[in-house]
Order: C-alpha cells, then sequence, then structure tokens
C-alpha cells in the first residue's frame, strides 16, 4: 500500500521555522524521492525537520544537509546519505558550527570524496567530539581540515594523517589544535612519516609534525636523508626539541643548497645535541660562510666527532666552535689568516718599513669579521681580525701584507704633506671649496689611492706583483651594470687607478720586469664599456693620471688631478647609488691622520729625524708647513679652480657626513682633545682554559681596560700619616735590596786583586805537577736591578667584608642561579650604609700604597692595577699605576680610589698583567696578587656551584705567566685559601695570611724574594 | 792578531762627510784618533784607506813611503794584555829572544797602530794608551827596562763602538779626552749602494734594494739588535746574490739570521725582503 504522502507535515513543519528551507527542501524532496524507499524517506525527511529545529538559525544546517543530499545519496547511496544526517545532528547537539562545517566540507568534497574518506574523518571527528563538546570551533575546524587532506592526499595518506590526528587528540587539545594548523599550512606533509615516529612515541611523532611542516617545505631535496635522520635520532629515543628549533631557526638564514648540505652533513652526527650544537654553529659566521664548502665542513666535523668516544664534552664544545681545537683547524681548512697571530710579526714589518710608531690594531667587529675594513688615523693601522677571502692562507696573508702597506704607504708617499692655507683639518676645509665636496672627496681618494699603489709598486719591487693580483682581483668585483653617467665615470677613473688593461697580465705572467708606468689602457675596453656619449671622456681622464704614476710623485700631483677631474665629472648629475669601494684601499681619516701626525711632531720636537732622498719622513707635515696650496696652483690652476679656492666663505655642503671634520681652529681644538682625553676602555679578548674540554675557548672574555679611575685624594696622606713607623720598616726592607754598585766576584781571569786562597792553590798544583787555575784574580763588577712588578688587586664585591675574627668561619657568598639576583646582590651592596671598620679592600690598598712609597727609592719599575668584572663579556681592569708613570698625586689618589666592585673573574686579570709584565722586556719580571677568596664570576664554567672551572683556568693562566718568564705570588686573605691555592700557584708560590694586620710586611717580604 | 796591510791597492772608501779631512789634518799634528761608531760602517776600511794615503798615496812622503807596514791593526779581545801589544821574550832554543808587539814596532818605525774595539782589551793594555797619547809620546817597555820614545810619524788610532758595551766596558774619561773623535754611522741609501756595489759586485739596482734593505732594517734596531745591520753584512748578501743565491735566502743568511734570533724578527725582515726584492 502505498503510504500517504507526509511531505506537507514536513514542509509544513519547515515552513514554520523558515520558507526558504521548506521549499528547497520540497524540491530536494521530488529529485530524490523516486531513488529512496519510503522509510529511507522519513527518515531523511524527519533529519531535515530535526536539523532545522535543532536550535536558533538551524535551518542554516538544514539547509546544508538538504544542499549534499542528492549527490551524497548518487554517491554514496541512502544508508549513507541518512547516516550522514544522523553524524550532523549530533554534532548540532553541542553546536551548530561544527555541523555547518561537517555538511559544507562533504558538499565540497565531491567528486574526490567517497566513503571510506569520510567514514575515516567522520570515525575521528567522533571521537574529537566526545572528547571535547564544548569546542565547537575546534572541531569544525578538525572537520574542515581533515576534509582538506582528504580532497588532496591519497586514501592512504588520509589513514596516516587521522592516526596522527587520533594520537594528537590523546595527547591534548593544544595538541590537536597544532597539528590542525600544521596541516592547515602544509597538507602535502608526509604524514606516512609522521605517523611512524607516532608509533615509536606520541612525543616523538608530535615533535616532528609541530616542526615538519615548515621545515619539509625547505628540505624538499633533502627529504629523504632528513627523516633517515630524524627516524634514527627518535628510534635511540633522543630528545628532538632542541635540534628542530635549532633547524627552524637556522634553515631561514641558509641558501638552498647550505641547508642541503647542512642535512647530508647532520647524517654524520650520532647524537641530537652534538646535532642541535652543529646547527646552530652554522647559523652564524663563520661557519655559515663556509657551509658550501663540503671537504672543509666534512673534515672539521669528522675531527670534532673523533674526540666524542673519551672526551664527549670536547666533542661538544668543537661542534659549538668553541674550542681552541676548532678555530685553529677550521682556520687552518680555510687558510684563514688571524691578525692577532701575525700582529707582532706585521708591527715589526711596519715599524721597519716606515720608520713609525703606527700601532697595528685588530678591526675586532665580531659581526662583520669578514666585511671589517683596513684604515689609520695617523695614531695607529686598524686591520681585520680575520681574513678568509681566499682558499689558501698565503692567498689570505697577500691581502693583509697589502692592505697594511697601502695603509703605510699614505704616510711613506706623502699624502698628509697637503696644506691648505693654514688650515688644521686641510682636507676638509679645502673639500669645502667645491660645489659638491662629497665628490671632491670621492675623486681625491680614488687618485690618491691610486697614486699610494703606484708609488708602493714602484719603490719596492717585490710587493708590486702582489698589489697587481689584488688589484685584478678587485677588477674582477667591479660592478658592470648599467650605472649613471656620474657612476661611469667615477668607476672608470677607480678601475684605471686599479691599472685595468690587458697589459697589466704581462706582470701576473711570465714578465716580471714590465714598468708599473708604462702601462697604458687598452682600447679593447671589453669588460666597462661607457657610453657613448661619455667615451670622447676616456681619453682626457686617462691623460690626467699620467703624473700620478711618476716616481716622484706627490699629493699636489693629486689635487692638481682633483680638480681636472672635477671639471669633467661634476658636470654630469648626481646618482642615488653610490659605487662600492676599494676592499684593500680601506679608508683613512685624512683630517684626523693629519692632525695626529702634526701633534706627534710637535710632541717629539727634539728627536731629530732623518729624511732621505725618497722622502720618508713621519713629520711631511711639519716640513711642508710653509707650502701653500696657491703656490702649487700657479699657473697650473683653472681659472673657476682658483676662483673655488679663493673662496673660503663658502657654505658647508650637508652631504659631506664622510668628509673630515667641519674645519677651523675650534675644531682643531676638539680633535687635540679628543686625542689628549685618555681613553676609558680599551678592550682586550683573551682564551680561557676549559678544564671539561681540556682545550681553551677561544677569544672567550672580553676584558676592559679601565684608566679612568674613582680618586680619594686623601687615602695616602692619611695612611702616611697613620702608619709612618710601618711605611718606614718597609722601606728599609726593601733598601736591603738595592745592588751596591761595585760586586765582588771570585775566580776571575783578570781582576784588580789576588783570590789568595785560588792563588795558593794554583802555586800548589804547580808545584805537584798538575797545570794550575788562571782563575785565581777577584774581579770587581757592577750590578744593576733590571725588575718589573705588578700588583693585582682583587676588587671584588667580598672585600668589602671588615677584616674578619680569624676564629670565627669566613662568610661566604652563596651565588644563586638567578643572575638577576645577583646583579640585585651587587645593586644592594653599592646601595648600603658604608661599614666603618676596615675592610678587606681597605688592607689591600694600605699593603699596596706602602710598597710603592718604599720601591720609589729603590727604583723597580712597577704597576698597581686591580680587576673585578660581572661574566666572561666584562671583566674589568683597572690601571692605577703604570709602569712607565710615576708615583705623584694623580696615581696616589687613583689607589685611594679603589673601591669593591664585583666578581674575581682572575684567569683573564692574570693573562692581562702577564701581557704587562712581558711588554717591559724586563729581566725580573714579578707578579703579585692580593686577594680575598677563590676565583669566582657567575658564568665561570658551566656549573655554578663548582669552583673547579676557575680555579683550573686560573691555574692554567699562573703557568702561562710562568712560560713567559712571569713569576708569580699570591697573597691571600682567605682562611681556606690553602684548598685551592695548593693547586692553582706553580711551586707552591702562595701565601695565606693568618694576621691580616701583617700583610705589609709580608708583601715586603715576599717582594724581596721574587726579586732577587 | 796583528793585520799588516801592505796592499799596494788603493782601499776602496767612500767618504761620507769631512772625515778624510779632519784626519788627514789630526795627522798632521799627530793628534790621537778616536774613531766612534757600529760595526760594520767602515771604520777599520777608512784607516786602511788614510794609512794608505798618508804613507802611499797623495799625502805621503818619501820617509812614509820608505815604511814597510803602514798600518798595525789590532783586534783587541779580552784576553789582549799590554804584554801582547808592547812585547814579549821568547824562548828560542836555549835563548830568551825579544820580540816586539805591534805596538812597539808601530812605535819605533813611524807607522799607524790602530787598535781595534780598544774597550774589549785588559785594563793594563788601556794604560799604555795613556802616555803614547799625550805630549810625551813615549812607550814604557816594562820588561825591558826601557822607554821608547815615538817616531815621529807614529799615530795612534783606536777604534770605539759605544752602541753595545755594557756599563762595565766603558772608555773612562782620561782615555778618551785624549782623541779626537769622528763620528761613524751607516751611509745613506745611495751612498750605502755604491759601496754595496763595489765591494760585492751585484748590479747598481740590487745594490739599490739592498741598501734600501738595510736602512729599513735598521729601523728595527731596540728589538734585540742594537746596533741594525752593518754595511758589512749588506755586503755578504751582496756577494751571495753574485754567486747566485736567491735574495731571500741570500737576505736570510746575510742578516736576518745573522742580526738576531727573534723568530718574529727574523720573519719580519723576510717580509721586508719580499717587499723589496722580487722573489
Amino acid at each position: 500500500m502505498d503510504c500517504e504522502p507526509v511531505k506537507i507535515d514536513f514542509f509544513e513543519k519547515l515552513s514554520s521555522v523558515n520558507a526558504r528551507t521548506a521549499q528547497r527542501y520540497q524540491q530536494v524532496e521530488l529529485e530524490i524521492a523516486p531513488s529512496l524507499t519510503q522509510e529511507d524517506l522519513m527518515q531523511w525527511s524527519s533529519l531535515c525537520c530535526e536539523l532545522a529545529e535543532a536550535g536558533w538559525h538551524a535551518w542554516e544546517t538544514a539547509d546544508k544537509y538538504i544542499e549534499l543530499s542528492q549527490q551524497t545519496l548518487t554517491r554514496f547511496g541512502p544508508e549513507c546519505l541518512v547516516s550522514v544526517g544522523r553524524f550532523g545532528l549530533t554534532l548540532c547537539k553541542n553546536s551548530f558550527e561544527p555541523a555547518n562545517v561537517y555538511f559544507e566540507a562533504i558538499n565540497a568534497g565531491f567528486p574526490e570524496l567517497n566513503i571510506e574518506r569520510l567514514k575515516l574523518i567522520e570515525s575521528v571527528g567522533q571521537v574529537l567530539t566526545e572528547r571535547y563538546k564544548q569546542a565547537a570551533s575546534l572541531v569544525a575546524r578538525y572537520f574542515s581540515c581533515g576534509f582538506s587532506i582528504s580532497r588532496l592526499q591519497d586514501i592512504d595518506t588520509v589513514k596516516d594523517w587521522c592516526e596522527v590526528a587520533s594520537h594528537q587528540i590523546n595527547l591534548g587539545r593544544p595538541e590537536i589544535l597544532a597539528l590542525i594548523e600544521t596541516s592547515e599550512q602544509y597538507p602535502m606533509a608526509n604524514w606516512r612519516f609522521a605517523r611512524s615516529l607516532y608509533e615509536m612515541s606520541p612525543q616523538t611523532g608530535q615533535a616532528y609534525v609541530l616542526s615538519f611542516g615548515f621545515l619539509t617545505n625547505r628540505l624538499t631535496s633533502v627529504e629523504r636523508e632528513f627523516e633517515t635522520l630524524v627516524f634514527d635520532y627518535s628510534k635511540s629515543k633522543q630528545p628532538m626539541q632542541g635540534l628542530y628549533a635549532a633547524l627552524n631557526e637556522t634553515i631561514p638564514q641558509l641558501e638552498s643548497n647550505a641547508v642541503n648540505m647542512l642535512i647530508r652533513l647532520l647524517q654524520k652526527i650520532p647524537r641530537t645535541d652534538l646535532a642541535q650544537a652543529l646547527v646552530e654553529t652554522c647559523s652564524k659566521p663563520p661557519l655559515s660562510a663556509v657551509l658550501s664548502n663540503e671537504a672543509v665542513m666534512s673534515t672539521w666535523i669528522e675531527t670534532g666527532l673523533d674526540l666524542l668516544p673519551l672526551k664527549p664534552d670536547s666533542a661538544l664544545a668543537f661542534l659549538k666552535h668553541e674550542s681552541s681545537q676548532s678555530t685553529d683547524l677550521l682556520e687552518r681548512l680555510l687558510g684563514q689568516v688571524r691578525f692577532s697571530e701575525e700582529q707582532r710579526m706585521l708591527q715589526l714589518y711596519s715599524e721597519a718599513l716606515v720608520g713609525t710608531r703606527l700601532k697595528l690594531v685588530a678591526n675586532d667587529l665580531v659581526e662583520q669579521e669578514y666585511r671589517s675594513l683596513p684604515s689609520s688615523d695617523g695614531q695607529s693601522v686598524f686591520l681585520p681580525e680575520v681574513v678568509g677571502r681566499h682558499e689558501h692562507k698565503q692567498d689570505n696573508f697577500r691581502w693583509m701584507k697589502v692592505a697594511l702597506c697601502h695603509q703605510l704607504g699614505c704616510y711613506e708617499f706623502g699624502t698628509f704633506d697637503f696644506k691648505y692655507d693654514n688650515s688644521h683639518v686641510p682636507f676638509g676645509d679645502y673639500f669645502r671649496t667645491f660645489d659638491e665636496p662629497r665628490l671632491a672627496a670621492d675623486l681625491f681618494k680614488i687618485l690618491e689611492d691610486g697614486r699610494i699603489d703606484w708609488r708602493m709598486q714602484t719603490q719596492y719591487k717585490g710587493i708590486a706583483k702582489d698589489f697587481a693580483l689584488l688589484k685584478r682581483d678587485e677588477i674582477e668585483k667591479r660592478p658592470r651594470a648599467p650605472m649613471g653617467g656620474r657612476n661611469q665615470l667615477l668607476e672608470l677613473l677607480t678601475r684605471y687607478s686599479l691599472d685595468f688593461s690587458a697589459d697589466i697580465q704581462a706582470l701576473l705572467t711570465s714578465d716580471t720586469n714590465a714598468p708599473i708606468d708604462g702601462v697604458t689602457v687598452s682600447n679593447s675596453n671589453d669588460q666597462f664599456v661607457l657610453d657613448d656619449e661619455l667615451s670622447d671622456l676616456e681619453a682626457e681622464l686617462i691623460s690626467i693620471f699620467q703624473p700620478l704614476k711618476s716616481l716622484d710623485s706627490t699629493v699636489f700631483d693629486s689635487i692638481q688631478a682633483l680638480h681636472e677631474c672635477y671639471d669633467i665629472v661634476s658636470q654630469l648629475s648626481r646618482d642615488k647609488v653610490d659605487l662600492p669601494g676599494v676592499d684593500f684601499r680601506g679608508r683613512i681619516s685624512l683630517d684626523k691622520a693629519s692632525m695626529n701626525l702634526e701633534l706627534t711632531a710637535i710632541e717629539d720636537a727634539d728627536v731629530e729625524f732623518t729624511e732621505d732622498e725618497d722622502g720618508i719622513s713621519l713629520t711631511g707635515a711639519a716640513d711642508t708647513k710653509d707650502i701653500k696650496i696657491d703656490e702649487i696652483k700657479k699657473g697650473d690652476v683653472q681659472e673657476a679652480s682658483s676662483v673655488m679656492i679663493a673662496d673660503q666663505d663658502m657654505a658647508m655642503d650637508d652631504e659631506i657626513e664622510h668628509v673630515d671634520e667641519p674645519g677651523g681652529s675650534k675644531e682643531f681644538e676638539e680633535l687635540k682633545n679628543e686625542r689628549d682625553k685618555p681613553i676609558p676602555e680599551t678592550a682586550y679578548k683573551y682564551d680561557e682554559w676549559d678544564h671539561t674540554i681540556e682545550d681553551y675557548r677561544k677569544r672567550w672574555c672580553t676584558l676592559y681596560e679601565i684608566r679612568a679611575v674613582d680618586e680619594d685624594v686623601d687615602f695616602v696622606p692619611n695612611l702616611l700619616s697613620e702608619h709612618r713607623g710601618l711605611a718606614n720598616q718597609v722601606r728599609k726592607q726593601l733598601n736591603m735590596l738595592r745592588p751596591e754598585m761595585l760586586r765582588k766576584v771570585k775566580g776571575m781571569f783578570d781582576g784588580e786583586e789576588l783570590d789568595l786562597e785560588r792563588a795558593v792553590e794554583a802555586v800548589v798544583n804547580r808545584k805537584s805537577g798538575v797545570s794550575p787555575d788562571e782563575n785565581i784574580y777577584i774581579q770587581r763588577q757592577r750590578k744593576d736591578r733590571d725588575v718589573s712588578a705588578l700588583f693585582l688587586l682583587d676588587m671584588s664585591a667580598s672585600t668589602d667584608d671588615p677584616i674578619a675574627d680569624p676564629d670565627n668561619e669566613p662568610a661566604q657568598v652563596s651565588y644563586d642561579d638567578d643572575e638577576d639576583f645577583m646583579r640585585g646582590y651587587y645593586d644592594e651592596l653599592d646601595s648600603m650604609p658604608k661599614d666603618t671598620r676596615k675592610k678587606i679592600i681597605d688592607l689591600e690598598k694600605e699593603s699596596v700604597v706602602l710598597m710603592a712609597e718604599a720601591l720609589q727609592g729603590l727604583g723597580d719599575s712597577y704597576a698597581v692595577c686591580g680587576f673585578s668584572g660581572y661574566g666572561r663579556d666584562r671583566v674589568e681592569y683597572f690601571i692605577c699605576k703604570d709602569f712607565e708613570e710615576p708615583y705623584n698625586h694623580k696615581v696616589k689618589a687613583r689607589i685611594g680610589g679603589i673601591k669593591p666592585c664585583r666578581s674575581t673573574r682572575m684567569g683573564p686579570a692574570i693573562r692581562h698583567a702577564t701581557k704587562m709584565l712581558a711588554a717591559t722586556e724586563s729581566r725580573i719580571k714579578a707578579l703579585i696578587i692580593i686577594s680575598d677568596g677563590y676565583p669566582q664570576d657567575h658564568d665561570y664554567g658551566s656549573d655554578r656551584n663548582s669552583k673547579d672551572y676557575g680555579i683550573k683556568d686560573t691555574t692554567k693562566a699562573l703557568t702561562e705567566a710562568t712560560q713567559k718568564g712571569v713569576q708569580s705570588f699570591c697573597l691571600t686573605v682567605d682562611p681556606s685559601g690553602h684548598d685551592y691555592l695548593r693547586e692553582m700557584c706553580p711551586d707552591q708560590q702562595y701565601m695565606v695570611m693568618q694576621d691580616l694586620s701583617q700583610l705589609p710586611n709580608e708583601l715586603s717580604k715576599v717582594y724581596r724574594g721574587l726579586t732577587t | 792578531m796583528n793585520e799588516a796591510n801592505g796592499a799596494k791597492e788603493v782601499p776602496y772608501y767612500l767618504p761620507l762627510a769631512d772625515e778624510v779631512e779632519i784626519f788627514s789634518s789630526a795627522y798632521e799634528q799627530r793628534l790621537p784618533v778616536l774613531l766612534k761608531g757600529p760595526t760594520g760602517c767602515g771604520k777599520t776600511r777608512f784607516v786602511e784607506y788614510m794609512a794608505h794615503r798618508l804613507f802611499q798615496g797623495e799625502e805621503s812622503t818619501p820617509e812614509r813611503r820608505a815604511v814597510s807596514e803602514p798600518l798595525q791593526t789590532v783586534a783587541c779581545h779580552e784576553d789582549l794584555s799590554a804584554t801582547d801589544l808592547v812585547g814579549r821574550f821568547l824562548l828560542q832554543g836555549d835563548e830568551t829572544v825579544w820580540q816586539d808587539g805591534p805596538l812597539s814596532r808601530s812605535v819605533k818605525e813611524g807607522a799607524i797602530c790602530y787598535l781595534d774595539e780598544i774597550v774589549e782589551a785588559r785594563k793594563d793594555s788601556t794604560v799604555l794608551i795613556h802616555s803614547l797619547t799625550d805630549h810625551r809620546r813615549i812607550l814604557p817597555v816594562e820588561k825591558q827596562g826601557i822607554i821608547l820614545d815615538a817616531h815621529p810619524n807614529f799615530l795612534l788610532v783606536i777604534s770605539y763602538n759605544p752602541g753595545y758595551q755594557n756599563v762595565l766596558k766603558d772608555l773612562k774619561p782620561s782615555t778618551r779626552q785624549r782623541f779626537i773623535a769622528i763620528d761613524f754611522d751607516y751611509p745613506g741609501e745611495e751612498q750605502e749602494a755604491s759601496i754595496i756595489a763595489h765591494e760585492s759586485g751585484v748590479s747598481d739596482e740590487q745594490a739599490l734594494d739592498l741598501a734600501r734593505l738595510g736602512s729599513r732594517v735598521r729601523n728595527l734596531k731596540h728589538h734585540g739588535f742594537d746596533e741594525g745591520v752593518s754595511t758589512r753584512l749588506l755586503v755578504y748578501a751582496g756577494q751571495l746574490m753574485c754567486k747566485g743565491v736567491a735574495p731571500l735566502r741570500a737576505a736570510e743568511v746575510a742578516v736576518s739570521k745573522a742580526v738576531t734570533d727573534d723568530e718574529e724578527v727574523q720573519r719580519a725582515i723576510s717580509e721586508l725582503v719580499a717587499t723589496i726584492f722580487v722573489v
């Protein structure tokens, strides 16, 4: 029997909810009714109504169900149509959002969606819904994501993904959300592999899932290697979070082939902590620049891994590129040249070449280690700390040497002979006479640099070839891209200054005697061609260069050439982009150098300078004081230039930011004051010994040498008046060291008197037929003292403690793990009201003052320094008195001003003191350390509760001192000093003071022992 | 110990200032001469030249030309005693025969006696100088018990290197003030190049390069070698180069390793050589 049509009831029901929904229902019902049994039709219709009546605006959900019904029925059959409806209704019980998304996704999933995929997504969705009933958005998002995956991936991958999702659901809500986010972003990721990791452990899988999306996006060509790597690490249950985080951080910074290389190199690393270290190291220089060099990287890594069996900590430090072994090996492999290792030799070389006292200093900018350029300022020449531009060490050394020679050439060949109208900042003032001072300065640099190099190559034939090679390298790097007219001319001039021509090849191949000044420009300038409208200017510009190549060219030739070039180049408009400079020529602060040289000449006015015919004179400035620019220019300068020179009231050009100082005598005074001002801080880098890796951590600590020390003018006078007796006593003790002018030496071949004993012995020997000894005279010999001593005071915070009762337990500073706490601790110390009892630091100061007073009579050279600081990046070394300084009121005030500071990182302080002592070249070098406790600092070793690291590093520093001929002695007021000083001090050279009032006495005894 | 100069050729010497005129004038007045300067700068060669000039050359006289050995050079050392200079009795067979020392011979014959690096000698030998260098011009010979009057043509010349002498070995003022002093130093580059070219046989260009090297290395004195590199060493280097030794190696053996043991100073000198010479 046919059922009574029920559609009217359903239609009415739906109409009461929403008319449109009802209409839609009616329409679809007509379409699908023929394919459904009455029961199925009833179920379907019932579901439509239940959905529409489920809640407010539920008709929208019903709409969606109705909308998908036709296709679902056609593709999946009536049973599935009903089950989909029921599932959607279940979702509606909590919220409509998931149901809406569910229905929409199904509708959008056709034609790829099949029952199997549908059921997979539904099953996980059901679990999710049951677990997180209130998390409507999460569930909705799950379905959206799941169906999206289903559309894009094959059925097996969909299963894998669903498996992964199930695991994530078990882990927690944030985890499933994270999966959804990752899946949305990277739907095509390798879910199969992720599933395999989940089977190892959910945490392993999760870590991978959260990271891999991004990673696999960049690792497409090494995906398999990466998966193998992750699988192997995961199988051995190693923690992966750190490695993933490091990869996430590092990979964006690398080129794709560097990324691929990194992944391949990681195959060699058996442990994730080492892998993480390697990845982090490769994210920054120098390794980031080397990563593509497989041979070097493989050798370097293998050497590090060789340490692993016996010294795992050393291996880790190696791969972090923190150990000396690592840095030394890499430098060797890359052929890098480190300035600090060549510094002394280069200093001697430069001193010999130009007879000047220019100091060579490293341009130690860590972030730009490979980019820092050589420069000079009249007192120092700055060179990059590491040169690694080439593969081979000799080429890198060549670069460094040529760069140095160029800077020295400016002094030797008279760049600073230039004077302008009695100005103390001649270059700046002179350039400002041009309409475009910056252009004038740029042109001058190109011309003068070219002149200097030609003079160097002519005068020193040995290095000519090195210059030529570097010039060729620079030309190869020069820009060739289209550029504006002015830049074209500047580029042409730069290239000519670099001897750009085919003829230069003769110098580089067989004919080493090819004349430099005979180089002409080839017409076949196929690498750099001027635009047609500028080509006529080429010959004119070339001719301007010729005088600069002569054997006796001077800076005034460059000035003349500047005028001629300026006239040509300034007619073209300025380009927006600046041309790159020539690296090996670096830069030089012309006016600063000029001023420094002039001041040096004034200071050295008593010294007779020798100036040979080649014009090697540091005091070029003084010699050419009278030469005025007008005289040079007479008859040579075009009218326009004369006008420019004469017009000294030109307004300052705002664009001259790189040209030297604004000018005038006021500026000269400022420069002079700046030069005369004592340098507040100078930084030095020192290695540190890490006993856990049995190697040095290269350039680990930064020590700041501070000369601007607090002063207390009353301390020394008060002390001397209070302790006059003690001062006399100490002085008396040290006076015993004063050498006799003459000392009798027995057993000499000749002398002023006979050594009776030996003479008698000689006669007896002769009578008994034995050859007598001829050394029977006594000679009087002069003996002088050649001693340098350095007193190194511990200025740590603990020296602020009052002098303790020897019977009490010593107070210990306990270090909290929290750095902020320690900072606060020190700040609090500073702010506390002062204890009036005598402190340890006062006793240290008193002892040193009494020694200093006594040493005045002895004539020994000595220094007084203190040390403190906080952390390896801020070791503070205070110089109260340097060796050459007289013991005047300023020095006394500085010693009086010593006050407790912070930590006690002894190693770098000892190394710096050793360096100061070694520089004195005295026969006897003594280092006396006065401390109140063991070496400690918040990052003095990775284990803050262990004293070992600090003690061992200090031990090493003292050993290094001994090897450099410095005898050391440690005086401590720490009653438990025996415990560590026994290990730290070579040959037991230490003393633990029991009675602190004896410190001055003991100090003088120690001094006597060390210096005789 | 004794060096007799019988060479007929004029010893090569390039005057740097007025030292020739000063010495000639001093000789005319028989004023003793002290030559001061660093090692290897030409003091001995200068004396040889002047001896030739005064006794056999343009300023000679017939009497002086008759002197067979116009120059007696004594290289003083710490074992040199008065006996070595004045003379001693020697055993010949069963007789004792007096043998004049170089100083006695010069005093008797009227030659120039040149005591090179006089401060090295033992104290008893410097005492002899005093009586010869004042108005008395006598030489006591204690062992013979006689006093020799110096020949009118006799001249005493001493040399002294103030650079490296230690405080003990210094000339006493009473000794120093018996002499007129001529200062010597290393010549300028061009002059030194001429000397090197002449003495070693290298080309002018190489000689100039060697002179340039010398002047540069001298900027390094106070780094372990107080005197700088001497002209003599540069001549040695030139001589090696003439025999085909490469400049770098010649400079290494004749200059850097000769003047210092400091490896870094040696390296710096090697780099200087590589800068100056085409290697």
